[in-house]
């Protein structure tokens, strides 16, 4: 029968996407839920409500310095490579640049290089140099492997962006520099928070190269893994992990109602 | 201070791109107040030549003088002059008002007088009221005003327009024409307008350059541009033209006698450069200097012909003719004031063409 056939794909869309939504979001459920269990092992059912192992990560001291290495890392990070990113970016659209493409699979080759070897030939290169180990180090690693997602967003940014904008604000008497600032900057904000975040997100959540090059100041990854080794610990690991999600549900929230603001207002008459 | 007679000076400047000449030893004058246009095909170097002025683009060779000062290495930021861009380029994320305030933050003006003046040029270009509106908000025409406002807010010495007109539709434009000019008439600023379009530069402007190839062919007023070109490019590209075979008979005292195919033989009062017997060149008539008619008439030349088409446009009909001894047949524009012509001469009816031989132009094959 031909009428029973749309409805036969509507359910299997529907099998499929619910499926696949329980495969992705169930594992993380159970972080918040074993988090507030109280007890030490894994397993169902559930002991009983309780918030000690929070109280206990507000306790522990080296978890606390984790985070502000992992947040002061992500940061610079972020902020070093979005700052590359814009600089590579407009020099790529802005210019027409002796063999673009090989510079821009340059730029991109980082994304496949496994991180197990940029992490270890950058532990060989920076003892090598002298430059020793830490979070400068990972801040160093992390930029390198977020800078071509930033290269990626703010290209796509760049791209679609009028040149006349620019020889328009020259030509109503502004130097470049504060073209850039006037005209440039505003209309490439939204590209550079996506750029930031993204790149944030990467470095707050990069395992290996943090593993490898961080040495005594672990950064939150490399010290829940840590934790994994002492089953007493692992409730305030999945405590920690907890709220890691909720930090992240909270940045991508604001983020978007940025983005809607900026919309509005483009909508509604301004001043 | 020595007051130049002309606001724009450009001197035997050429630019090459990599693979064409786009502007090929240009000269051009522009005189203080006028409205300038710059007309030719696209890629014939006017765009160039206004974005050399502007100071985006430079020249090769030559100078760009404006108000008497040399521009050479003068950022686009610091000369004294201001461009309405082809697709405006109005700023997206100001509104109407800030996009005009946009120019006017380095001048010396106090927060009252420098409102005062936004508003002033806002009424100026009839978009009082619409400041606070965000560009994504306004029609065409408008963004054309905005991008207009913007400019002139600053009071440059002179106002650089590249081919502002083309993105709006017919109505519009016609409108806008009229306009401009009106306004460029007020202000009195110097404007140089770039135009492919030839009735909008024969419409606003008082001078026109036409350009070809990187060159300036000619630069004239409007009436002397179409009743007068100086050589069969500009003839060509500026209205209709029909263009005949001629070769020289004889030449004495300044006159010349030139048989011209289809016509015969021609008394002309004047004389081509270095003329003589048997120089073969092109003789031209527009088609509306061109008369039909069923019965011959005693106009100075007066030739019969076989119609080959005919089609009626209301206020003119456009013929063809074919007449012997010419390989493509003439065009003739009949405007439509006599009403005995209730209807057109028929394909292959028989008629007769008349003209004076005043109407008749020519250009040696050489070109200007």
């Amino acid at each position: 029968m031909m009428r029973h056939k749309p409805e036969r794909g509507r359910q299997l869309r529907k099998a499929f996407s619910s499926g696949y939504l329980f495969y992705l979001y169930l594992p993380i459920l159970i972080l918040p839920i074993f988090s507030f269990n109280d007890s030490f092992y894994i397993s169902f059912p559930l002991q009983g409500f309780t918030t000690r192992w929070y109280a206990e990560l507000g306790a522990d001291p080296s978890i606390i310095s984790a985070l502000i290495s992992s947040l002061q890392i992500a940061s610079v990070t972020a902020l070093l490579s979005t700052i590359l990113g814009v600089i590579t970016a407009r020099a790529l659209t802005r210019h027409r640049l002796r063999g673009q493409k090989s510079i821009l699979t340059m730029i991109m080759l980082p994304i496949v290089v496994p991180e197990l070897i940029l992490g270890v030939s950058l532990l060989l290169a920076l003892n090598e140099i002298g430059l020793g180990l830490g979070k400068w180090a990972v801040v160093a690693g992390h930029t390198l492997i977020c800078f071509p997602f930033a290269v990626a967003i703010l290209l796509s940014r760049f791209e679609g962006f009028d040149m006349a904008l620019e020889e328009a604000s020259l030509d109503l008497g502004e130097t470049p520099w504060q073209t850039f600032w006037r005209i440039v900057f505003p209309l490439a904000v939204p590209g550079i928070v996506a750029s930031f975040l993204l790149t944030f997100t990467i470095s707050f959540d990069e395992f290996l190269i943090a593993f490898f090059l961080s040495a005594t100041e672990p950064t939150l990854p490399v010290y829940l893994w840590g934790q994994l080794r002492f089953p007493k610990k692992l409730p305030s690991a999945l405590a920690l992990g907890t709220l890691i999600i909720a930090v992240s549900f909270v940045v991508v929230a604001f983020a978007e109602w940025m983005r809607r603001q900026r919309t509005l207002q483009g909508i509604e008459p301004g001043n | 201070m020595s007051e130049s007679k002309y606001m724009v000076e450009v001197l035997n400047a050429s630019r090459q791109f990599d693979d064409c000449l786009a502007l090929d030893n240009v000269d051009l004058c522009v005189r203080r107040g006028e409205f300038f246009s710059l007309l030719g095909p696209s890629g014939c170097g006017k765009s160039t030549l206004l974005r050399v002025i502007a100071g985006f683009d430079h020249a090769d060779t030559g100078s760009v003088h404006v108000d008497g000062r040399n521009m050479h290495g003068v950022p686009p930021y610091r000369r004294p002059c201001n461009m309405v861009f082809q697709n405006y380029a109005i700023f997206p994320h100001l509104n109407v008002y800030n996009n005009v305030a946009y120019g006017l933050r380095l001048f010396d003006l106090s927060k009252d007088e420098k409102r005062r003046r936004v508003e002033d040029m806002l009424a100026a270009v009839r978009l009082d009221g619409l400041g606070s509106r965000s560009s994504d908000q306004l029609s065409g025409g408008q963004r054309q005003r905005v991008a207009l406002a913007r400019a002139l807010v600053r009071q440059p010495k002179v106002l650089l327009l590249d081919e502002p007109l083309g993105a709006l539709d017919k109505t519009l434009r016609e409108e806008m024409q009229v306009e401009l000019r009106e306004l460029q008439q007020n202000v009195g600023i110097t404007f140089i307008f770039v135009t492919h379009d030839q009735e909008e530069a024969l419409s606003m402007s008082d001078r026109i350059a036409v350009m070809s190839r990187g060159r300036i062919l000619q630069v004239a007023a409007p009436i002397d541009l179409y009743e007068r070109p100086n050589c069969a490019g500009v003839a060509e590209f500026i209205g209709d033209m029909n263009f005949l075979e001629g070769v020289t008979e004889s030449t004495a005292s300044g006159r010349s006698a030139v048989r011209v195919a289809g016509i015969g033989v021609v008394e002309f009062e004047n004389c081509l450069v270095s003329e003589k017997p048997g120089l073969a060149h092109r003789v031209a008539i527009r088609p509306e200097k061109l008369r039909v008619t069923s019965q011959r008439t005693d106009a100075e030349i007066c030739i019969p012909g076989t119609v080959v088409s005919s089609s009626y446009w209301g206020d003119q009909s456009q013929l063809r003719v074919s007449i012997d001894g010419c390989a493509t047949p003439v065009a003739v524009a009949a405007h439509n004031v006599d009403p005995l012509q209730d209807h057109l001469p028929a394909r292959g009816s028989q008629v007769w063409l008349s003209a004076s031989c005043s109407a008749l132009l020519r250009f040696s094959e050489q070109g200007s």
